[in-house]
């Protein structure tokens, strides 16, 4: 993981702390493991959902174009096997900041969902 | 890299065109990349086959297209400092498939008129089997640049709102 930061995001995410749009958030947690293409992406992206996130090519890159330029994600030079590989593929990578961006939003999920399994809703429908 | 049938590599084209409505910076840093997970996701839909499901890729597709197209164009708008350039390459952007809707429009029409005319009543022509197809490529082009119209029209607006609400992150 490269920490490669974009002064930009740093002052951006610092200043508004915004949460993280599924997506984004999605194609984050599929980058954490390792190297991916756009295509690997998509697809462990519906695994991970179990199939109720599907992202097309125009979302996809749309989410990626934003990443990059935000720093949270990087371009990788390595390539797992070039004499097998297509060369339009190119291969993605989580930034040292895109690390910190998802932990934070980890963190602030699992808040989100501690408050809420501590409503006497919640509590109730949990042991019905 | 897997070798592409003649129906592929016409979707393939398709695809690639639709990819033309795109903004620039966007479409040369990404379209490549886009149009290759396109095959890849085209050939596995191929081989699970039933129509609903390739129904069903379509509509997906479309729908990522249409949305996707207005986000970005929506970005490229907001940025204040290419306003003016991103409408020239808006136009620019609009010339070929514009071109492409008009070539396809006139060779339906062509060839409906050259048929009809040619042949004597009641005759069954293999050219004529032809007429349906060509006016469903009419009709595509046509919903392709009305979806595209309409998606201009929404980064527009999308465009307006986001300069003044300097939103993060957001896809």
């Amino acid at each position: 993981m490269s920490t490669n930061e974009h002064p930009r995001t740093a002052r951006n995410r610092s200043e508004t702390s915004s949460p993280l749009t599924p997506a984004v958030f999605y194609i984050l947690i599929a980058l954490a493991d390792g190297d991916r293409h756009g295509y690997a992406i998509m697809q462990e992206v519906s695994n991970r959902s179990g199939g109720t996130v599907r992202l097309g090519p125009g979302t996809l890159y749309g989410a990626i174009s934003r990443l990059l330029r935000d720093g949270l994600i990087e371009e990788s030079e390595e390539r797992p096997d070039p004499e097998m590989d297509d060369s339009r593929r190119r291969y993605y990578r989580l930034t040292g900041q895109g690390g910190r961006a998802l932990a934070a939003e980890a963190k602030r999920l699992e808040d989100l969902a501690r408050l809420a399994r501590s409503t006497r809703t919640v509590r109730k429908l949990k042991n019905a | 890299m897997a070798v592409l049938t003649l129906n592929e590599r016409f979707v393939e084209r398709l695809y690639g065109r639709l990819l033309l409505l795109y903004p620039p910076d966007f479409r040369v840093r990404f379209g490549p990349e886009m149009l290759q997970i396109f095959d890849d996701a085209y050939a596995l839909h191929l081989r699970d086959g039933t129509l609903s499901k390739r129904f069903a890729f379509w509509f997906r597709i479309l729908y990522d297209f249409a949305r996707s197209l207005g986000k970005e164009w929506g970005e490229a708008l907001a940025t204040t400092e290419r306003v003016a350039s991103s409408a020239v390459t808006l136009a620019e952007s609009l010339v070929i498939p514009a071109a492409i809707c008009g070539i396809l429009i006139l060779a339906g029409f062509t060839t409906a008129i050259l048929t009809r005319r040619a042949l004597p009543r009641g005759f069954a022509s293999p050219v004529a089997e032809w007429q349906g197809t060509v006016f469903a490529l009419e009709a595509g082009a046509v919903v392709m640049l009305g979806l595209g119209v309409v998606s201009l029209l929404g980064a527009y607006l999308m465009a307006r709102r986001r300069r003044a609400s300097g939103v993060w992150i957001k896809l």
